[in-house]
C-alpha cells in the first residue's frame, strides 16, 4: 500500500517538564528537570526513589467530573494531552464524519494506580468492594477508549503496548489509517505508573537506577522513571492544506524491529530497524541532521546504540531530552516527536547535561547546538526486545 | 432512616448526568445519563456505604431512579450512612 503524506498538525502534552508543548521545550533548552523525589507514595523502602513526575496535575481541573472516577490518572493526563492537541490543531472533531476520526494511544502499563487501589480493596475487604469501573478503567486500552467516547471518534482505533517502543509505532499505525482513508488520527502515548505496585513491575527489569538518569555517560547506571501524557494529531496533507491548518511536520519514514533473545548473541535490531527507516523514507544517512536516541543509561545496552548509530551514520548529532523527563515509557516516544517538531522550528538540538558521553558518537553535551534541523530520526527501544525508527521531516 | 433520592444520586457517581430530581424519577436511568456501569458502581457503593446488597437479577430490573430508590427502601433499608 502506498502512504498517504501524513502530517503532524497538533501536539498536547502533560509532561514533568511542562503542560504545554511551548513550556517543554523551553524547560529542555534550560536544562530544567522535571525529575524530583517520589511524591505519589512514600518511596523511602524502595531502591528507586527519584521520577519523573507532574505533582500539580488534577484530573478535575481538566475532565468533566463524570471522568474522574472513572478513570485512572494515565488516562486523565491522556485525555488532557488529546484534547489540548485538538485544540492546538483547531480540530472540532463534530465537523468530521465520526468514523473518519481514529485514536492510537500507546500505553506500557495500563491503569496500574486505578487497579492497585481496587485491588487493595479486593483482598482487604472482598469482591463486593471492588468498584465497577475497575472493569474498564485498568486496562491498556482505556485512554484510547475514553477519547474516542470522548470526543466522538469512531473510526479504527488502536492501543499498542510496547513500553517505550509503543510511541513511536502508533505514529506508523496512525500513517496506516491515514493511507486508508482517516481524516484525523489522535495518536500518542500515556503511562503513569508511580505507584508501589507500578514501581514493582518496573523494578522487574533491573534497569531503573538509584542515582541520577545520565544516558551514555562513563558513570551510567540505569534509568529514572516518569509519568505524563503526550499526544498529537495527525492528518493527510492534503486535509491540513485544505482546512488551511499550521503544519508541523511530516512523518517521512519508519520502521519497527524486534531485537533477539539477550543470551542468543545475536545483534540487535537496531541497526536495521534505522536503515529500514530510512529505507522506508527514501533517504540516505547523511539527510538526517540529528538522532533522537533512546538512551536508557544501561551500559551494554548503550554501547550497542551507540555502535548502530555510528555504524550507520558515522557521525552525527546525538541527544537523549528524555534525561530531564525520565523515561516515561509510551508517552516517552511521542514526546520525543513533539520535541523533534519543537527541534525543527528552533533549529536547536537540546542537550543532556553532566555527562561524559562513554561512546564514540556526537552527543550534545552541555548547551544546545544552533544547525539547521531538518530531517529527525527518533530511535526507541521498550523492554522486552521492541524496536522502532521513526523519522519527522519539515514540511517544504 | 429512608433511602432517598439524594443518597442514590451520591452513589452513582456520576457528576455529569441529568440530577436527579422527584419530576424526573419516572425517567429511565439511560436517558437521564446513566449507564449500565454506573448502576454497577451503584450497587458497589450501596454495600460499600451502607451494607445493603442487590443481587444482579433484581438490579437489571430497575429502570428509573424511583424504582431504586423503592426497591433499596424494600429491603428494610435503615443502615446509617457510615
Amino acid at each position: 500500500m502506498t502512504n498517504t503524506r501524513t502530517v503532524i498538525s497538533g501536539m498536547g502534552v502533560v509532561v514533568p517538564t511542562g503542560m504545554s508543548p511551548a513550556e517543554h521545550w523551553e524547560s529542555i533548552v534550560e536544562g530544567r528537570s522535571g525529575i524530583s523525589r517520589i511524591v505519589r507514595f512514600d518511596p523511602t523502602n524502595y531502591p528507586v526513589q527519584l521520577a519523573g513526575q507532574v505533582p500539580a496535575f488534577r484530573g478535575a481541573d481538566h475532565l468533566p467530573g463524570k471522568l474522574v472516577p472513572q478513570t485512572d490518572i494515565g488516562t486523565q493526563m491522556g485525555l488532557a494531552a488529546a484534547a489540548a492537541a485538538l485544540t492546538d490543531a483547531r480540530i472540532e472533531p463534530s465537523e468530521f464524519p465520526e468514523y473518519e476520526l481514529s485514536v492510537v494511544t500507546a500505553s506500557s502499563s495500563g491503569g496500574t494506580e486505578f487497579g492497585q487501589r481496587e485491588m487493595e480493596r479486593l483482598y482487604l475487604k472482598g469482591p463486593d468492594w471492588v468498584g465497577a469501573y475497575q472493569s474498564i478503567a485498568w486496562f491498556y486500552a482505556a485512554t484510547t477508549g475514553q477519547i474516542s467516547i470522548r470526543h466522538g471518534m469512531r473510526g479504527t482505533s488502536l492501543v499498542l503496548c510496547q513500553e517505550q517502543a509503543g510511541g513511536l509505532d502508533a505514529m506508523a499505525h496512525a500513517r496506516a489509517l491515514v493511507s486508508s482513508g482517516a481524516r484525523v488520527v489522535v495518536v500518542g502515548g500515556s503511562d503513569a505508573s508511580l505507584c508501589p505496585y507500578g514501581m514493582a513491575a518496573q523494578l522487574s527489569s533491573g534497569w531503573m537506577t538509584a542515582s541520577d538518569y545520565r544516558p551514555f555517560a562513563s558513570n551510567a547506571s540505569g534509568y529514572v522513571p516518569g509519568e505524563g501524557a503526550a499526544m498529537l494529531t495527525v492528518e493527510p496533507l492534503t486535509g491540513a492544506k485544505q482546512r488551511g491548518a499550521s503544519i508541523f511536520a511530516e512523518l517521512l519514514g519508519q520502521a519497527s524491529g524486534f531485537d533477539p533473545a539477550p543470551w542468543s548473541g545475536r545483534p540487535s535490531a537496531l541497526r536495521r530497524t534505522i536503515e529500514a527507516a530510512l529505507a522506508d523514507a527514501g533517504m540516505s544517512h547523511s539527510d538526517v541532521d540529528v538522532v533522537f536516541a533512546d538512551g536508557v543509561a544501561v551500559r551494554d545496552r548503550d554501547a550497542e546504540e551507540a555502535a548502530a548509530i555510528a555504524e550507520v551514520f558515522g557521525s552525527v548529532p546525538v541527544t537523549v531530552p528524555k534525561m530531564l523527563t525520565g523515561r516515561m515509557y509510551a508517552a516517552g516516544g511521542a514526546l520525543d516527536i513533539i520535541t523533534a517538531v519543537m527541534a525543527m522550528q528552533h533549529d536547536l538540538i537540546p542537550h543532556v547535561s553532566g555527562i561524559r558521553c562513554a561512546h564514540d558518537i556526537d552527543l550534545v553535551v552541555d548547551t544546545p547546538r544552533s544547525t539547521p534541523v531538518r530531517i529527525v530520526l527518533l530511535l526507541a527501544r521498550g523492554y522486552g526486545g521492541f524496536v522502532s525508527a521513526l523519522i519527522l521531516g519539515r514540511v517544504t | 432512616m429512608k433511602f432517598t433520592l439524594e443518597n442514590l444520586r451520591t452513589l452513582l457517581r456520576v457528576e455529569d448526568a441529568v440530577a436527579l430530581t422527584a419530576s424526573n424519577a419516572n425517567n429511565e436511568f439511560e436517558d437521564l445519563g446513566y449507564d449500565s456501569l454506573a448502576m454497577l458502581e451503584f450497587s458497589s457503593q450501596l454495600m460499600q456505604q451502607f451494607g445493603v446488597r442487590i443481587p444482579d437479577a433484581d438490579l437489571q430490573l430497575l429502570r428509573t431512579p424511583q424504582q431504586a430508590v423503592d426497591y433499596v427502601n424494600t429491603l428494610g433499608f435503615v443502615a446509617e450512612a457510615s
